[in-house]
Formats: structure tokens, sequence, C-alpha cells
């Protein structure tokens, strides 16, 4: 009896938990139904509906230029407080804003917000003291500032827009200039010199105590002179002293100063004791072939995709596609890597030595071409002793110096 | 008038159930696959017979500067987890046949699993890092070594990710990035 009436509490049990089983598993589809229309239906009803304003900066000597770019002209009232600069454009609520790097010297920070039918772009500057140049562009539209310490030269703040093309450069009283083709300051271009390590983080160590993170800087330095002496670039060094700087702003240094090319110097290290020679690496592509042709997509339609990423996510995005910024160079670090090689090669008697590639962090972002100079091993004793000499190290220098030149007669051709 | 009606619920509801299993497929997609043996196929059957071995490749440095492969018999796991594991615990034991181990002394996979789009996600103590030489072509090999030794022997492991000490790391010591999952590097291998 009570067999039976187990077996009926049990079947009744089992019904009972079934139908809760069904019921949920038919909310679990109608919910993953409509995941699923959110995903991937309403993206495309919005997509082409999202026009968007793009902020980017370019950094002068003596001036920031900041565009704001539409895809319809820009209707704009612009308003100097203090060391603020509010840029209102009229827009509706389609518009989505894409934010580049615009940070300068003089930048201290660019932000947006939205109002109701309007976008404020405020521009907070370093100083109070400073003016403000505008003009309209049209196709693309753009509003162009030109932000600059001290008073205008005009010597009076209009902040009304001049429909006129912005001078391509200016002399340093900020008026436009009638030569700007052949100012220095236009064709002046910027390689910056990485020594690798610093501070705490001091990289490989030698048998007999030297740290490469030392190693690094005193040939950066080297080259940094022979560079200036020789050449009429500009050169910025990632650190000129015993400090760590993270990997990621060594590129962001690269980057804000519209580098030209990087050249990260180090010194190498290898389980093998009689590893020798200098390797020059630039950046692989860590990646399937799978993801580089996504990233390329990514990159050649970000403008597109814009629409369909929310706001929130944009930073994200743009995070991804700076730090791939590297892939677009590829091909110029490797003819940049291979000429310095042959030098190092010369130098060091290891003439049938390749250039290799491996996924370096700090190359990643570098939005230029770049490479990874491996001087010598740093865990071979006998480098280790030729390393911490002032005579090498400068051989060391000019070998790369020497490399550069090739690379820059090449490019010119 | 109502047999169309019907045709045309017919296809919208077939529509719509083809759909849902497009959209399962994506999202069983996402999901990780953890340690417990919920995924194996064809090993587990021969789960009974563990005194079985089965042979994997290690590829460790040589004087020439590249990977040289190494066989080893390993205990033959059911799972795949622990088939990698156990080859990931060969190759830090270092080399048998005097290649060189690119590993720090004392190094030891602290936890390994691989998710089903093969990625393998690879746990190593901190002595991986903090007794590191540090220096390109060091981490470049110990990187390598590991990576190349994973996918050589297990085909469904297209990727391998590199933890330290139960985390990511941006780099190992100052030079490879460790932010991605890494594919093999056949040319840095010697046959």
């Amino acid at each position: 009896m009570s067999k039976v009436f187990g077996r009926g509490f049990d079947s009744r049990r089992l019904h009972q938990r079934n139908r809760e089983m069904k019921l949920v598993n038919s909310q679990k589809k109608i919910i993953f139904f409509c995941l699923f229309f959110v995903f991937f239906f309403v993206p495309f009803l919005h997509s082409q509906e999202k026009p968007i304003i793009k902020l980017y900066g370019k950094s002068y000597p003596q001036f920031t230029r900041i565009f704001i770019q539409s895809p319809s002209p820009l209707n704009s009232n612009i308003e100097k407080q203090s060391s603020l600069l509010m840029v209102n454009i009229k827009a509706d609520q389609s518009y989505r804003i894409y934010k580049a790097s615009v940070e300068s010297e003089l930048i201290k920070s660019v932000g947006w917000s939205k109002g109701a039918a309007s976008y404020i772009i405020s521009i907070q500057t370093n100083d109070p003291d400073f003016s403000c140049d505008v003009f309209l562009l049209s196709d693309p539209h753009r509003l162009v500032l030109d932000v600059q310490k001290g008073e205008n030269g005009d010597g009076k703040n209009d902040l009304s827009p001049k429909r006129e093309t912005p001078p391509e450069n200016r002399d340093s009283n900020g008026k436009s200039s009638s030569f700007s083709s052949s100012q220095p300051q236009s064709t002046q271009k910027t390689i910056v010199i990485d020594p690798g390590h610093g501070g705490l983080e001091t990289g490989a160590h030698g048998e007999n105590g030297a740290s490469e993170k030392d190693v690094t800087l005193d040939i950066s330095l080297r080259l940094r002179d022979i560079i200036r002496r020789n050449l009429a670039y500009r050169v910025v060094l990632t650190r000129e002293e015993d400090v760590n700087i993270p990997l990621t702003s060594r590129a962001a240094i690269a980057n804000s100063n519209d580098a030209f090319l990087f050249l990260s110097i180090h010194a190498n290290s290898s389980f093998r004791q009689e590893a020798r020679g200098s390797e020059v690496y630039f950046l692989s592509l860590n990646a399937t072939d799978e993801e580089a042709r996504r990233l390329a997509y990514l990159e050649n339609h970000s403008s597109e995709m814009e629409g369909e990423i929310k706001e929130e996510n944009q930073d994200d995005i743009e995070m991804i596609l700076w730090d791939m910024a590297q892939t677009a160079y590829l091909k110029q670090s490797s003819v940049l890597a291979e000429s310095i090689q042959k030098e190092l090669n010369a130098l060091l008697g290891t003439s049938h030595r390749g250039i290799k590639q491996a996924p370096f962090k700090v190359l990643k972002g570098v939005a230029c071409p770049a490479v990874l100079v491996e001087v010598a091993f740093i865990s071979n004793p006998e480098e280790e002793k030729k390393l911490i000499k002032e005579r090498f190290q400068k051989k060391v220098a000019e070998s790369i110096y020497k490399g550069l030149v090739s690379y820059l007669r090449r490019e010119s051709q | 008038m109502e047999t169309k009606k019907l045709i045309i619920l017919g296809a919208l509801f077939s529509l719509l159930i083809l759909l849902l299993v497009i959209f399962f497929i994506t999202v069983g997609e996402e999901n990780q696959v953890s340690t417990s043996p919920k995924s194996l196929s064809s090993s587990e059957k021969s789960s009974e017979e563990t005194m079985e071995t089965q042979k994997v490749v290690l590829f460790y440095l040589s004087e020439d500067g590249y990977l040289h492969p190494e066989e080893r018999e390993i205990p033959l796991h059911p799972s795949l987890a622990d088939q990698a594991k156990q080859t990931v615990h060969e190759l830090v034991r270092g080399s048998e046949e005097g290649y060189i181990s690119p590993f720090p002394v004392g190094t030891n996979l602290r936890e390994l699993y691989i998710t089903e789009k093969g990625v393998a996600y690879v746990d190593f103590s901190i002595t991986l890092r903090e007794k590191h030489p540090s220096g390109s072509t060091a981490e470049v090999s110990t990187i390598f070594s590991i990576v190349n030794s994973l996918t050589h022997n297990f085909e469904q492991i297209k990727k391998v990710h590199v933890l330290v000490d139960g985390g990511g790391r941006q780099t190992l010591k100052g030079h490879v990035d460790l932010s991605r999952a890494f594919s093999s590097r056949e040319d840095l291998v010697v046959w």
C-alpha cells in the first residue's frame, strides 16, 4: 500500500517538476529570443541613423589644433571661461561622439556632455591665459580650434568661426605664417628613443652585476646625441633618468609626440650560456589570420561601427585599436629592423643573423615604424663586460645611427 | 484561408526555431569548459585503463637558439585538461636529453583549463616570473616552449594564454605581452 502510495506521490512530484521545468524552459526560450532579437537586429535597425561627431587633435610646437568633425554643417557657439573653452554644437540625440586623443602640453583634458539638442564639448587648458582661433572647413565639415598660450596675435579674442583654411603653421607670435612649407617645425620629424626598463624594473642582469636598465639608458643617450648632431630630427627619450615608465606610457609618449620612428633599446638575456650578438625585433602579430582579419575590419570600418557601439564602450574599442596601432606599420618596421641589424652584425661579427619577430608589449601601441634593439647579451659574461664600456656603447650607438640613416635613405627613394 | 494561415504560422514558427538553434549554438560557444571531464568524448572510454601511457612531444631550447622536440611518455588521462596538465608538468621538469629548460628552477603549474574555443589558460606559480632572467630572447623561449608543446600535442588547443599566480600579467618580465593568447610559432622549432 505504502509502496503504491509512494509511487503515486513520486510520479506526482515528477509531473510537477516536469511542468516546472517546462515552464522554466519556455521562459528561457522567450528570454533568449528577446536577447537574440536585441543583439542581432536592433544594431542593424539603428546603424544607419547615427551620425558621428569626431573629436581629435594635433599638437604643434606653438599651438594645439582641435578638430570637431561632423557629417552635417556645424552650428556652434564657443565660450571662454577662465581656463575652460566651451563649444556648444547643435546636434540632436541621434549623434554619437567619438573622441581620439586630444591632450597636449596646453590642453589638459577634453570632455563632452549631451544637452537637449546639443553637445557641449569642454576643453580644459592648463593655463587660463590662452587664446583660440576658430575656423570652419567643409568637406568634411570641421570646426577647427587653434588653441595657444597667451593673447591672440590679432589682439582680440574673436571666437566666431572664420571661413578660411587654417594656416599650416605659424611663427612664434602666433600669426599666420606665409612661408609655412619651409618652416622647420612643420618638417622636423620626431624620433622617439625608448631606453628599456628603469627604476625598480631593472630588466635582465649580468653575472658581474650589470643591469639592463643602465646599459639601455647609456646607449640611448649616446644615440640621441649622435642623431642631434647629424640629423635635422627632433629626438625625444621616453626616460632620461633611472625611473620606471609603464610600457603603455612609452607608446603613448611616441604617439603624443607624433613620432616618426620608435627605437626601443634593450640588452638581451638567454637561458643559453653562449648566446651572443645583436637581435633586432619588430612586432609579431600574435594572432591567427581570423583575428588579424577582424582587426583589419575594425580598423577600416571603425567609423561606421561607432554608431552601433554604446558610448560607454567606445573607450574600450579605442583602446583595442590603439593596442594594435603597430599592425599598420609592420612592413616599414621590418625594413628599419633589417637596416639596424645589418650594422650591428658588422659591429659584432654575426654576419648572417636575421631580424626577428616577437609579441613585445612596448611595440604594440606605437603608431609609427617601431623596432626593439637587443644590443648584445648581458647574460653572456664577455658581452656584459663590453656593454658597460663607454667605447662599446658609442660604437653601438653609431651602428644604430648608421642603420637609421640607411633606412631613411631607402624610404626617401 | 485557414490552411494559408496555418502555412504562414508554420513558416514563422520554423524560422523562430531556426533562429533559436543558431542562437543556442553561438551562446554555447561562449561558455567555458572547466577541467571537469564533461566534454570528453573518445578518451573517456579508456578511463578504466589508467596504466596506459601516451606519447607527447615537448619543446626545449638548444644552444642553436631554436626549440627542439623531445618525446616523453605520460600516463594516459581521461580528460583533455588532465592530459594537457600532465604535459606541462613534464615540460617544466626539464629535458631528459640534454636540452636547455627555459624555465626557472621551481616553476610549477598551478592550474590549467581549456575553453570550448580551444584556448588553454595555463596558470604558473609566481616563480616563473620572479625567478625569470628577463630579456627578450629568454622570454620568447619560455613562452613558445609552453605554447608549442600544448598546441602540437593537442589538436583541440588552438591558443595558449599564460597566467601567473592566478592572474593575467601585462608581460612575462618586461618584454613579451601576456595580455593575449598565443598561437604556436613553428619558425622557432628545428625538427
